[in-house]
């Protein structure tokens, strides 16, 4: 859903959804996609900036409007208007901070309180930070309430097409759609260990194919 | 009585509110000193009491620096006949944080209670965001 005052488009569009704690990189994350940081707009009322992020898919283009806030997180829960209409989302943590992943089931139900079977991303964001504090075979609460897990980098741009191109196969309802095209990304600011990374995947994998842990889903040590 | 006060209230509730702003924006941990024992907050819809509590529910907010700008600052003598000669303050601005593009709007409410010497402390605070 665009902003009143942003121009709207003739292929198909979906509000995405940004929810997860102050600075977990929700903003860097949205702002590596130029052609939207360039149409950006603010909505000092509903306190939300929009970016609108075009993708190339082999069906045509699919456009994104990605609602980030302007730090209301940082106080508190966000108004039911921040997720109405939401057709998609991403719910965001930082992997070298905890506290922000234990918070995500908290995210989670505060967006499906509003959002009901909307497709989920759950992005772990800086994984080019050598000291992480969440391992891939920790992340497990995608499995339970049955979302997507990507681990991202925002800043070397690591996996920044994978939420988006999970999104559209759901929306489009098409598992075979793909992007024929990468859209104009900041350069990266950071560059990722790819052997570590291929590891973490390993690991993630590996942790797929075992039982899940037995406990809460706000339970995490 | 009421005449002689008069316009008082608003002298007080000016000073307490650039004092609170001063001390959020500069040293948050020392706004602990405005609070008392049965001081009741209500930040962002969520319910806390007492100096303990209060003082850590903001110095935990998970942001360092932020400056708070003042566009009004309205108040009232709550005192009912006999009372304690307290006072209601309203107030609504806006809020920088670091590192964010847009300042936030807000509105909180305050009420203030005499203790002696003319001091007064924080018996009632109420914070919103005012947006969405």
């Amino acid at each position: 859903m665009a902003l009143p005052n942003q121009q709207t488009v003739d292929y198909p569009s979906f509000k995405l959804v940004i929810v997860g704690d102050g600075g977990t990189g929700k903003t860097t994350f949205v702002k590596r996609h130029l052609t939207g940081e360039f149409e950006k707009k603010y909505e000092p009322t509903i306190g939300v900036e929009v970016h609108p992020l075009d993708f190339f898919t082999n069906c045509g283009k699919i456009r994104f409007y990605c609602w980030d806030t302007a730090g209301q997180e940082k106080f508190g829960g966000l108004r039911d208007g921040y997720y109405i209409h939401g057709q998609c989302a991403v719910i965001m943590f930082d992997v070298t901070a905890r506290l922000t992943y234990k918070n995500v089931p908290t995210w989670h139900r505060d967006l499906c309180r509003v959002c009901e079977n909307i497709p989920i991303v759950l992005c772990g964001n800086k994984v080019d930070v050598k000291n992480r504090q969440v391992k891939a075979k920790q992340v497990t609460f995608h499995r339970k309430k049955n979302l997507q897990y990507y681990e991202i980098s925002a800043k070397s741009n690591y996996n920044f097409e994978k939420p988006f191109l999970y999104l559209a196969r759901k929306l489009a309802g098409d598992q075979n759609l793909h992007f024929v095209e990468s859209p104009a990304l900041a350069p990266p600011e950071v560059h990722i260990d790819f052997a570590e990374q291929q590891k973490n995947e390993a690991d993630l994998a590996a942790a797929a194919a075992q039982p899940l842990p037995d406990d809460d889903d706000d339970a995490f040590e | 009585m009421a005449e002689t006060n008069k316009g008082i209230e608003e002298e007080v509730a000016r000073a307490f509110v650039n004092h609170y702003y001063h001390l959020f924006d500069n040293d948050r941990s020392s706004l602990c000193t405005l609070y008392n024992p049965t001081s009741l907050l209500t930040f962002e819809g969520q319910k806390v009491y007492g100096v303990e509590d209060i003082s850590n529910k903001l110095k935990q907010l998970p942001f360092d620096q932020c400056r708070h700008l003042i566009s009004t600052v309205d108040s009232q003598p709550s005192s009912m006949a006999g009372g304690c000669g307290g006072i209601l303050v309203f107030v609504s601005g806006s809020l920088q944080l670091h590192g964010e593009d847009h300042p936030l709007r807000f509105s909180q409410t305050f009420h203030l209670i005499p203790l002696l010497k003319g001091s007064f402390f924080v018996q009632n605070e109420m914070f919103r965001l005012n947006y969405g």
